[in-house]
């Protein structure tokens, strides 16, 4: 009793002083899958589960059968006639046995549940075959409508589509209304209804009977609606695509002053409609693939079947076709698998969110290959002089494009090289410098702490610090952070003295300068370059850059997009037709590119402007 | 023998990798050699070097034309295997060891001007790691880079000698005969063997579609480094002269710190290190590539890669071989007279074996 | 593997972090050296050498506000045996590291350029920090002194008074310039000799003493450096040439037989040059002139005497003529051109006469000589530098006098 009391008391001075931790549940904590060790001996369980299901099938099976057997009993005892639907649901029943046979009833994943798996001639069974693919109740959004077609004898038919992805209105237009309001006098019953209605009733573009669940879980999956019918095995998938997406806009990165401004969308069939607009062909090929196994997004190749070389179009397919991934989900990422060199930052396809340029790369015998969900359009192959053109160099005046060409030429050397030239000279070699100049560095420099070295590093660092931020930033606060990067980058940090002036004229002119590159991917690497080229002309000046800027040209020289090589047409030397550089007029753009080995090399002829030939009309030349 | 067959290449390519296999040496104390030997002639000697190399050329090209095939075809048909198999040890030794010398002498050319108080082994470290890398990228890398970076290294050579014009002494290059005209003929004939490596063109016949194709590789690149040699033997006599000349280690370093237009326009020879770095390690390069191509056939290898690293790694331990710069003057000495037998007896022995033999060989034109 | 090729990498990246800084300096601990001056030192055997150090400031605005004493550069004077060690000693007296690679010129006192300049300049092209383009000047007096008294009348920096001071010479050619590549070619050539700028401390007093080397209707006096008359500006001055046999110095030619030289070597672009009045021998006529083009130069060897001919075109514009005669006009131009030719070949001929007593050959004729040999080994056996005092020259001058300034004729002053 004692012990009681004592105990009593501690606890409850206890309870008083000590700190009690609230009762809350612990934390979630996602336990390792040990699924490798549950493949071992998975077999044990699932067998029971495989055998569960497959007498589940069979029983409901039999209580089918005997409902119909009582039902015919029952019709005959009365005298009647044998009513049609009698005689329909004998035949369902008939090719539900012809399943029933060969037992493949794995249900138990998904994954087991093998794709070719036929449809059923019984609804039902359908029904619940679609339930475990879909995980039904429980994942909403698919739609399981079943009807009646009013025909005689009335056919049973469900209809499955997936809400958000298809245009319900569509589907109440094309499919549910001219079947339920079906005027036919056909039976129902023979073999080719199924044809009959698609023929005949269904008014929609793009129709086609599925037989297997795996062309329906696409068909599904990608917003068809699916159209079950008592006692055939087959299926009509209606193409009833209709998800919300943006509207065709402007482009983003892209935009130019004079030129079309239409930009990709994410949409597959409004992107191929863009392109074909501007390329009325009927040479113009568009092949699908689908990619991913469990996105399952289309993929389209685009060519000019009269000008692409058949074994780079063959090379592009096969490697498409070769991909197994589960998630595909951008173009840029089709574009690092099915690219030759994954780990170089250089890239080897061009990238372009505008119809217009995309069309100008088929007529000179490319290929485009778009993306479900993308609005950026792959071009291969491309050369690295390509990836310089900016399509407004077509739209100006012939002197004034070849000029700004040569202008971007010269800013892409310096954005490489202009840090680790101005380290070099000013550390290595400053006889280079005029004597009036090397003085006011001297002087300017004249109680920073830091090596020209970190002064340069830490201000490149910090201006792609601002290009990354700058791209996060909501709209509403990038001008006051453009305004406080400024005053901190180029104001504060000069006058505390941690740079010194010049290497901030330095740093902003070759910033400045790395964004001319039309090309996005490329002026990031020639940023990541730029990088190396400082540190070697760190540790060894000019005789360092000379080295770095060697090696990078080889390694570029090495490099194939797509089997051309990277740097045609200067390195090896092809007939380069007068647009790598400077640019020529539009009337002697005769030839293609060489090095796409197109089927038809030249585009017009020598003389393409017939005017120049003829006398003008009404004058004394006959 | 399972046979590499090189990457296709053309016109354009076959040019650059001659111009860069004969050329670079303008870089470096050629020139002042030839001064000392020849005096104000000296340009005469650059010249006879050229058309005796061209020549030479020229008949083994006639004999890949009447036997097909490339070079080594050729060898085996006409002398033999056994004869052949030295031949082609004969030539790799030449070019690896041609290879480690240019290699010291651009690490003591950037040492003397680019990079004075830069650790001597570092240096050779650094360009040796490049070196590997072009060869081991191979010879369609190379042939494109040297495509790409000959129009610059035309520009700025031109560019130093147009610079110069107000230095120029025209009665520099009189009296005409300079030492006389023995030295002349013996350093004309003998100094053909600077132009050795021209002779991979034939090597490599596989990649160049036709004799034609190779006949005006030869005769562009031989002739376009003949040019540069030239002008640079020229102008490097109008400058300064024999005595002031025979002195100079880096004639082309020195040419371009004596520009002065005015003054904003001097002390430029900084921009020209990144040419003549650039020149002489594709043309390192290229010498060790071509060592080691015959290398793999010597020793019947199947592929070529994993030699390459080895090889240069022996180059850049020949290349730290001689102690001094005297050495090295020495040595190159006896790789002239090397390279003159490999381009004057080897060819010439095989044209009296194909006029001895040839006459039984059925022409193929395969 | 992955660690074998990060080791390798850490190791590559060490390596070329830890050899040193390869001989990189940051611009502002390297300080420029603008002028070397070389005297003869006391004891035997030694110089001294003067360094003339550039003090970092921006160009004429110099940053933390002015004192009176703005100085634009600092010299330190040290004694030693060669240049090297000179500038090893130096290091010991300033913070930053000497640089050379900005170096304008080397000044030479006359002293030690009469004794020989063999040791100091023979070498002088090994070492990597020189080049051709530093000017070389001989200065009367001592260098030390010279470079003290060396402060450049406008606020501008020492290197550029001396870039802007050695091109300007090509205004009146009172003197010439000589880089060290022209003075070392000169050196070592067997076809002439070298030649360097004359420079001088002037002691602004506003008293001159003008050279002896007067020509009869020559108007102008001839001085040399630092024997100018004026008052006021830089102290330093640069007039006149200093001639060179072998390495050591002979002669002193001053400002006006300097411009004979520039002519000679076909440098002479404009200049005034005044001659005597022809027709009113109290007055004196001024005339804008420049070379029409280079000299040409006609040799031939007789009997083993070299004859030299030599053909200068002038041309010009006159600038003056205070005794009002209208020299325009066709047949008193011809008289005017004709003084001026006479004067000039006079003082062409004194030139030529002073180079030969010292034996001299600054204008390099032996290269013409060149053509009549045809190797090496017969040019050397003939010597040229020896023979050149026993060389015939004969000099032409034509002067073209085509154009009259602004004025087409003078009318006279009224009421005197």
């Amino acid at each position: 009793m004692d012990n009681k009391l004592i105990t009593k008391i501690i606890s409850f001075f206890k309870k008083l002083i000590l700190y009690q931790e609230p009762a809350l549940p612990d934390r979630f904590v996602l336990q390792e899958n040990d699924c490798d060790a549950k493949a071992l001996d998975s077999g044990f369980p699932q067998q029971i589960t495989q055998t569960l299901e497959e007498l589940n099938t069979l029983l409901r099976y039999a209580y089918r059968l005997e409902h119909h057997l009582e039902t015919v009993v029952a019709t005959l005892r009365q005298g009647k006639r044998v009513d049609p639907q009698i005689i329909q649901e004998y035949q369902s029943l008939q090719k539900q046995q012809r399943e029933n046979e060969p037992l493949q009833l794995g249900y138990y994943d998904n994954s087991h549940i093998s794709k070719d798996y036929p449809v059923s001639a019984s609804l039902k069974e359908n029904a619940i075959v679609l339930s475990k693919l879909y995980h039904l109740p429980q994942n909403t959004g698919i739609v399981m409508r079943p009807f009646t077609i009013p025909e005689t004898p009335s056919l049973k038919a469900m209809l499955v589509y997936m809400e958000g992805l298809s245009d319900k209105k569509y589907i109440t237009t094309v499919v549910l209304k001219p079947l339920m309001t079906i005027q036919s006098q056909k039976s129902t019953s023979s073999d080719d209804a199924i044809e009959r209605i698609m023929k005949e009733n269904i008014p929609n573009g793009k129709t086609k009977k599925t037989s297997n669940f795996r062309d329906i879980q696409q068909g599904i999956n990608s917003g068809s609606v699916i159209l079950f019918l008592e006692g055939f095995t087959e299926a009509i998938q209606v193409d009833t695509k209709g998800w919300e997406h943006r509207n065709v806009d402007r482009p983003v990165f892209e935009q130019t002053v004079r030129g079309p401004q239409v930009a990709f969308g994410e949409v597959l069939a409004v992107n191929t409609s863009l392109i074909r607009s501007l390329c009325r062909s009927s040479d113009l090929m568009s092949e699908e693939f689908l990619l991913g196994s469990r996105s399952q997004l289309t993929a389209v190749v685009m060519y000019i079947e009269s000008i692409a070389n058949p074994s780079l179009v063959a090379e592009v397919k096969r490697r498409i076709k070769s991909i197994q991934t589960d998630f595909l989900v951008d173009s840029d990422v089709l574009q690092q698998m099915i690219g030759d060199h994954p780990n170089s930052p250089f890239p080897t396809t061009a990238s372009t969110e505008r119809p217009d340029h995309v069309a100008s790369n088929l007529s000179e015998g490319r290929i485009a290959i778009l993306m479900d969900g993308s609005p950026f359009v792959l071009v291969a192959p491309i050369t690295f002089f390509s990836l310089m053109h900016s399509p407004e160099d077509y739209s100006m005046q012939t002197p004034y494009s070849s000029f700004i060409r040569v202008l971007r030429w010269i800013c892409i050397i310096i954005a490489l090289m202009l840090p680790a030239v101005f380290l070099s000279i000013s550390t290595f070699h400053q006889e280079a410098i005029p004597t009036d100049l090397a003085l006011a560095i001297s002087v300017a420099r004249d109680q920073v702490p830091f090596p020209t070295f970190i002064e340069i590093l830490l201000l490149d660092m910090a201006f792609e610090l601002l290009r990354e931020a700058g791209l996060r930033i909501p709209g509403i606060l990038g001008p006051t952070i453009g305004i406080v990067g400024g005053i901190i980058l180029g104001q504060a940090i000069v006058a505390a003295k941690i740079v010194s002036p010049i290497v901030i004229i330095v740093i902003a002119t070759t910033g400045l300068t790395s964004f001319v590159i039309p090309d996005y991917r490329l002026s990031a690497a020639i940023r990541l370059m730029r990088f190396l080229l400082t540190t070697l002309a760190a540790i060894l000046g000019l005789v360092g850059v000379s080295v770095g800027l060697l090696i990078l040209l080889l390694v570029l020289c090495n490099m194939k997009s797509y089997g051309i090589p990277y740097m045609a047409p200067l390195a090896p030397k092809t007939i380069t037709g007068l647009d790598v550089v400077i640019g020529g007029p539009a009337y002697r753009q005769e030839r293609r590119p060489d090095v796409l080995q197109a089927k038809d090399v030249t585009r017009q002829p020598h003389i393409s402007r017939g005017w120049i030939e003829e006398p003008p009309e009404g004058s004394d030349q006959s | 023998m399972k046979h590499y067959h090189p990457p296709n290449m053309g016109i354009m390519s076959g040019v650059s990798l001659v111009f860069i296999g004969t050329a670079p040496r303008v870089f470096l104390h050629q020139s002042t050699e030839q001064l000392s030997i020849n005096g104000e002639a000296a340009w005469l000697g650059v010249l006879m070097n050229s058309l005796c190399s061209l020549i030479m050329m020229l008949i083994v090209l006639f004999l890949i034309n009447k036997l097909g095939g490339d070079f080594l075809s050729v060898c085996n048909k006409l002398v033999g295997k056994r004869v052949s198999w030295i031949i082609q040890l004969f030539y790799s030794l030449i070019f690896l060891i041609s290879a480690a010398l240019l290699l010291r002498d651009y690490v003591e050319s950037t040492k003397l001007s680019a990079l004075h108080d830069a650790n001597y082994q570092l240096i050779t470290l650094v360009y040796g790691f490049t070196v590997m890398i072009a060869a081991y990228l191979r010879i369609e890398a190379i042939a494109r880079a040297g495509c790409f970076v000959l129009p610059f290294i035309l520009v700025g050579s031109i560019l130093v000698t147009i610079l110069l014009y107000p230095f120029y002494q025209i009665y520099q290059l009189l009296p005409l005969l300079g030492n006389g005209f023995k030295p002349l003929l013996i350093s004309g004939f003998r100094g053909a063997g600077y132009n050795l490596l021209a002779l991979l063109i034939v090597i490599l016949a596989p990649s160049y579609q036709n004799v034609r194709t190779m006949k005006v590789c030869f005769l562009w690149g031989l002739g376009g480094s003949a040019a540069l040699k030239l002008l640079y033997m020229l102008v490097f006599l109008l400058t300064f002269g024999v005595e002031v000349g025979m002195e100079k280690i880096l004639p082309f370093f020195e040419m371009a710190r004596l520009v002065f237009v005015n003054h904003y326009l001097q002390r430029i020879e900084a921009p020209f290190i990144i040419i003549w770095v650039m020149f002489g390690m594709l043309a390192i390069a290229l010498s060790l590539y071509i060592a080691v191509y015959l290398a793999r056939h010597i020793l019947n290898l199947t592929i070529l890669r994993p030699l390459i690293p080895l090889l240069s790694v022996l180059t850049i331990a020949i290349s730290m071989l001689p102690e001094n710069f005297d050495q090295v003057t020495k040595y190159e000495g006896l790789l002239l007279n090397a390279e003159a037998i490999g381009i004057y007896l080897i060819p010439l022995m095989l044209l009296v074996a194909y006029f001895i033999k040839g006459k039984d060989e059925k022409c193929s034109s395969e | 593997m992955l660690i074998r090729i990060g080791l390798v990498v850490i190791l590559v990246i060490c390596n070329a972090f830890s050899l040193g800084c390869n001989g990189s300096h940051e611009p502002d601990s390297l300080v420029y050296i603008v002028a070397i001056g070389f005297d003869k030192a006391k004891e035997p055997g030694k110089i001294e050498v003067s360094f003339q150090i550039a003090v970092p400031r921006t160009g004429s605005s110099s940053e933390g506000g002015g004192g009176e004493t703005k100085k634009n550069a600092i010299v330190i004077t040290i004694e030693a045996v060669t240049l090297a060690e000179a500038y090893n000693l130096l290091d010991s007296a300033i913070s930053y590291t000497p640089t050379l690679s900005h170096t304008k010129i080397l000044v030479f006192s006359e002293e030690l350029a009469r004794e020989g300049l063999q040791d100091v300049m023979g070498p002088i092209m090994r070492f990597r920090q020189y080049r051709g383009s530093m000017h070389v000047a001989i200065v009367k007096g001592t260098a030390a002194d010279f470079f003290k008294n060396n402060q450049p009348a406008f606020d501008i920096t020492l290197s550029k008074y001396y870039e802007t001071m050695l091109e300007s010479y090509q205004e009146s050619a009172y003197y010439l310039d000589s880089s060290l590549h022209t003075f070392y070619m000169g050196l070592k050539s067997p076809s002439g000799q070298a030649y360097a700028t004359l420079v001088a401390v002037n002691p602004t007093t506003g008293n001159g003493a003008p050279a002896d080397s007067k020509v009869p209707e020559g108007k102008a006096e001839t001085y040399i450096a630092g024997d100018m008359p004026r008052q006021g500006g830089n102290k330093a001055e640069f007039m006149g040439t200093a001639i060179f046999r072998g390495d050591k110095m002979v002669g002193v030619l001053d400002n006006d037989e300097t411009r004979m030289l520039s002519m000679l070597l076909g440098a002479f672009d404009k200049g005034f040059v005044s001659v005597v009045d022809p027709l009113e021998p109290k007055r004196s006529v001024n005339a804008f002139l420049g070379l029409e083009q280079g000299p040409s130069i006609k040799t031939h060897i007789g009997n083993g005497i070299p004859y030299i001919q030599v053909q200068i075109k002038l041309e010009g514009e006159i600038t003056a003529i205070p005794s009002g005669i209208q020299y325009e006009r066709e047949e008193y131009l011809s008289l005017l051109e004709e003084q001026f030719s006479q004067v000039i070949t006079e003082r062409l001929e004194k030139m030529l006469q002073h180079t030969q007593a010292v034996g001299s050959d600054v204008v390099s004729f032996g290269f013409y000589f060149r053509p009549y040999f045809l190797t090496r080994l017969e040019f050397n056996e003939f010597n040229w530098n020896d023979r050149y005092s026993e060389a015939q020259i004969e000099v032409h001058v034509k002067t073209n006098l085509r154009r009259y300034g602004l004025m087409m004729k003078t009318s006279p002053i009224q009421g005197k």
